[in-house]
């Protein structure tokens, strides 16, 4: 582990990734001498470790931390493959596992005009917004592409007290807290399993509700929550539900 | 065993051809050698030089010879005229080098000039090649082979073989040519001689006729490794 | 002569071109050739697959790396100071080696056509050299934000007025700070691996960044070398944009519209962060490039007797003359070592600082003048190595540097004089009019001439 001496750390000390607010311009993780992990690995605040014990911290954070949140990104939420719809339905195996949480979409990676509303949808040009109006303090992002995921990370480190974890389908990020790689639909399962086996490890009780949208406000009732779950989130814009006209390029509300 | 060749004469001499064929047969030769040719646009009697690096061990260095063990020249006008893209034409010789002349006589030389080369132990080597082509080939299209023969002898690092190897290359093999200038140049040269192999046994004659002159004349050049007197600071 | 031969086209130095277009013969097809290849792994492609030695010239290394890296999109603009290199894909084209290829209006056009193909998520490669370089940066630096995969060579040939044709490579300092990757070739087997090693680096998803290889135009474009290659018949797998680390353009559907969606610029849209982390992110992915830089092009240096304490820092051809001038001092018992940096962009200060960390004297040969390879050394080693630096020596304008310059370099550090007050006409009896070269002493004009 080193540090580049343009950036005052000293030298021998690793740098540790740790939840912001960071300062002004903090560095990208990579450039501080953060590696990504090597395949069976994870990064726990910068540090390569067994996979494990990533997703076990994973859990523990999700189930402990304030307004836990998943940020679904156009890889699960689009139709791209088969690959993909089936990984969105893992994605909610994941969230069925954690009480409370909150699914806050990161649909697409435009700047938004004319209106910003960042309670109910997450982009990587302003996503400390999204966490500031939610309070959100523990949260993972899946199915974003790795360069908008690092911007996002990297943002949300600087000015919120967010700890953040990618779930990441190729080589994982520095600059989420905590990560795994080659996350493909076994291992987002592989995860949901980790979360219900800590949770009932430490006595918390399985959701009751489905999860929210952002805002705090209830996007699906219990019964859409079902049918939803049967079918898998990830929807292309040909399979929207009827009826509801979209705005272009919107993305179809769950 | 490494030498440097800068080797200048004029357009339609043949000088970038000597210089594959010499380097041809080097490498034939079980040597190491590059070459970097330099000209501008292709006219007879504009200045062309080629540089010639030539081996016993492996070559890394690149671009033109500014400082050669040997320099030849092809022409007179190398040296009258100022034909040459380093001026005085004999910028650059390292102490003890060797500087080649096709000329049937000694070409003067400003005193002082002549002075510092000679203190500094160059020698320099007078061949009336053009006069030897036309004698043992016919024509004075061969010059630059008795050149080639030349340098073959002083440098000692190609064998006949491997020069008559490159020649018989040059002419019949892997489709070779310089330029298309030179190209048609040949088609002149290929109509003097009525056959090939005629040729081919013109040019070998011509190369061997340079290097026999060159035997004669002990021209061949030793270079062995002087050690080097210590100096301050050194290792 | 035979006629065949006089057919024969030549480039301006006078060889061969082995590139005239393929006579097809009747009812063959001429993609057949490029139809016969497989896909094999990069890993067999570069390092398992047996090679033949050739003598090929450095344009034509480019040529036979792209005809085993399975391109699909090139464009060329053919300009003096240029290379064959261009002239030489557009026959890979016509056998079918690669697929789409056509000559653009200027190098900006040029630029830009990568940019999109590249974002529609095909592989692309294009060439330019000097002037151009600087007329295509533009677009050429919106490469690595945009993070396009592709790879292109730099044939260095002087971008100053007046012009001049040979090497100079004063255009990579214009390269250094765009987010590319960069590297420098030294000889036309490095031409080939790092073309070929290139495309793989570049299109990883933690990279997903453009690779520039630089190297130093007629020197090594236009001579031959000799190149280990593996046999045509094979190439590298496609680029897979699925997996790149932003999604491919689709000019009508999110999630990415470049063209049809609001820009990322300062407003009240856009995080005051937002252009500080997309820069932190390109360079970060420089970051991550030196895990694959090490895995296929065995480091981001090389060093040469590292147990030396006198060391030539060089890239490009200035490696090549240090070779030489290392062999010259060797015969003079001087022991000294090489460190060739093959990557620029990332740099490898830390490897640089842990091979110079007992180094007592450094020379730096660079073929421009203002010595962008000596300001990058001085600020990796700065605090960290005590050697006494030589920012030199130079030649710019298509000079040659003789392998003679660098060894007085070295021997001058060791006399802590400066060897290049040795008035060059002296050597030829030219009287010394200043009190500076009248102090220059007999003995060091003839030791800078000596007999090495």
């Amino acid at each position: 582990m080193y540090l580049k001496k343009e950036h005052l750390y000293k030298r021998d000390e690793p740098y540790v990734l740790k939840p912001g607010p960071e300062g002004y311009v903090p560095p990208a993780a990579a450039s501080m001498g953060i590696e990504l992990p090597d395949p069976g690995e994870g990064l726990i605040y910068g540090r390569k470790t067994n996979e494990d014990a990533v997703m076990e911290e994973i859990a523990k954070q999700m189930l402990t931390g304030k307004n836990p949140t998943l940020f679904p990104g156009p890889l699960v939420l689009w139709n791209w493959n088969e690959h993909a719809r089936i990984k969105g339905h893992a994605v909610l195996e994941i969230a069925n596992e954690i009480p409370g949480v909150m699914i806050i979409p990161m649909p697409d990676y435009r700047p938004k005009y004319p209106k910003i509303e960042p309670e109910e949808e997450i982009n990587p040009n302003h996503p400390n917004l999204t966490i500031w109006h939610n309070k959100i303090e523990v949260c993972i992002f899946v199915g974003v592409h790795c360069h908008y995921a690092n911007l996002t990370l990297k943002m949300i480190r600087a000015g919120t007290n967010c700890l953040t974890v990618a779930v990441c389908a190729e080589q994982g990020h520095e600059d989420a807290m905590l990560t795994v790689r080659d996350s493909d639909d076994s291992k987002l399962r592989r995860l949901a399993q980790v979360i219900r086996k800590v949770r009932e490890s430490m006595g918390i009780p399985a959701p009751t509700r489905p999860p929210y949208g952002g805002g705090k406000r209830e996007i699906v009732t219990p019964g859409e929550w079902a049918q939803i779950r049967a079918k898998g989130l990830a929807m292309s814009m040909a399979g929207a539900p009827k009826g509801i006209p979209l705005r272009e390029g919107e993305m179809p509300r769950v | 065993m490494r030498f440097n060749i800068r080797m200048a004469g004029v357009g339609g001499q043949g000088v970038v051809t000597a210089s594959h064929v010499f380097s041809t047969a080097v490498i034939n030769a079980g040597g190491e050698s590059t070459i970097v040719p330099f000209y501008g646009s292709e006219k007879r009697m504009a200045p062309v030089e080629s540089y010639v690096r030539v081996s016993s061990e492996q070559i890394f260095e690149i671009g033109e010879i500014m400082f050669p063990h040997i320099i030849m020249v092809f022409h007179p006008q190398v040296i009258t005229h100022g034909k040459s893209y380093t001026m005085p034409f004999h910028f650059g010789i390292k102490d003890n080098g060797t500087i080649l002349v096709n000329s049937k006589e000694e070409i003067p030389l400003p005193t002082d000039e002549m002075s510092i080369l000679v203190g500094r132990g160059v020698q320099f080597r007078y061949i009336a090649a053009t006069q030897m082509a036309l004698d043992v080939a016919g024509t004075d299209l061969a010059t630059n082979m008795v050149l080639v023969g030349a340098i073959a002898g002083i440098t000692g690092l190609a064998t006949r073989e491997a020069v008559a190897q490159a020649v018989k290359e040059r002419f019949l093999g892997k489709g070779f040519v310089v330029s298309g200038g030179t190209a048609s140049l040949d088609s002149v040269v290929e109509r003097k001689f009525k056959h090939k192999q005629e040729l081919l046994e013109k040019n070998i004659a011509a190369v061997n006729a340079g290097w026999d002159y060159a035997e004669a004349h002990n021209w061949q050049m030793s270079r062995k490794k002087e050690a080097v007197p210590a100096q301050a600071g050194r290792k | 002569m035979s006629e065949s031969e006089s057919e024969q086209k030549t480039n301006p130095q006078g060889d061969p071109i082995t590139s005239s277009a393929v006579k097809v013969e009747a009812g063959k097809d001429p993609h057949g050739e490029a139809k016969k290849q497989r896909v094999v792994t990069p890993e067999h492609l570069f390092f398992e697959a047996p090679r033949e030695r050739v003598f090929i010239t450095g344009s034509e290394a480019g040529k036979e790396a792209i005809r085993r890296a399975n391109v699909d999109f090139s464009v060329a603009y053919p300009i003096t100071p240029q290379s064959e290199t261009m002239q030489l894909i557009g026959v890979l084209y016509g056998e079918g080696y690669v697929k789409e290829y056509y000559r653009g209006e200027e190098e900006y056009g040029v630029m830009s056509a990568i940019a999109g193909a590249s974002r529609a998520g095909v592989r692309c490669f294009t060439a330019t050299a000097g002037p151009g370089t600087l007329r295509g940066i533009e677009a050429i630096a919106s490469w690595p934000g945009h993070r396009l995969p592709a790879v292109i060579i730099f044939t260095c040939r002087v971008v100053n007025a007046p012009l001049a044709i040979q090497p100079d490579n004063i255009e990579i300092s214009y390269l250094l700070n765009t987010g590319m990757i960069l590297f420098h070739a030294e000889n036309q087997q490095d031409v080939f691996d790092f073309i070929l090693k290139s495309f793989v680096i570049s299109e990883m998803n933690d990279v997903t960044l453009p690779v520039g290889i630089a190297y130093d135009g007629f020197f090594v474009t236009h001579a031959r070398g000799y190149v280990m290659m593996p046999p045509k018949d094979i190439k590298l797998p496609p680029r897979e944009a699925y997996h790149g680390a932003v999604p491919v353009l689709d000019a009508e559907n999110p999630p990415a519209r470049l063209s049809r969606d609001a820009p990322v610029q300062k407003s009240n849209f856009m995080s005051y962060n937002i252009h500080a982390v997309w820069q932190q992110e390109v360079w970060a992915a420089q970051e991550r490039a030196k895990k694959y830089i090490r895995r296929y092009m065995d480091g981001l240096l090389e060093v040469n007797n590292p147990d030396a304490d006198i060391f030539f820092i060089a890239s490009g051809s200035a490696a090549a003359q240090s070779r030489e001038a290392m062999r010259l001092l060797e015969e003079q018992g001087i022991h000294t070592g090489l460190i060739k940096i093959r990557s620029l962009r990332p740099f490898p200060t830390l490897e640089l600082q842990d091979a110079c960390r007992r180094a007592k004297l450094i020379v730096i040969p660079e073929f421009n003048y203002p010595g962008w390879l000596a300001k990058e050394v001085s600020t990796a080693l700065y605090g960290e190595c005590t050697a006494h630096m030589i920012a030199g020596p130079r030649v710019f304008g298509g000079m040659t540097m003789p392998v003679e310059l660098i060894v007085e370099r070295v021997i001058g550090g060791l006399r802590q004089v400066d060897p290049t007050r040795v008035p060059v006409g002296a050597s030829v009896g030219a009287e010394a009019s200043t009190e500076a070269a009248k102090a220059v002493s007999k003995e060091d004009v003839n030791r800078f001439m000596q007999n090495i």
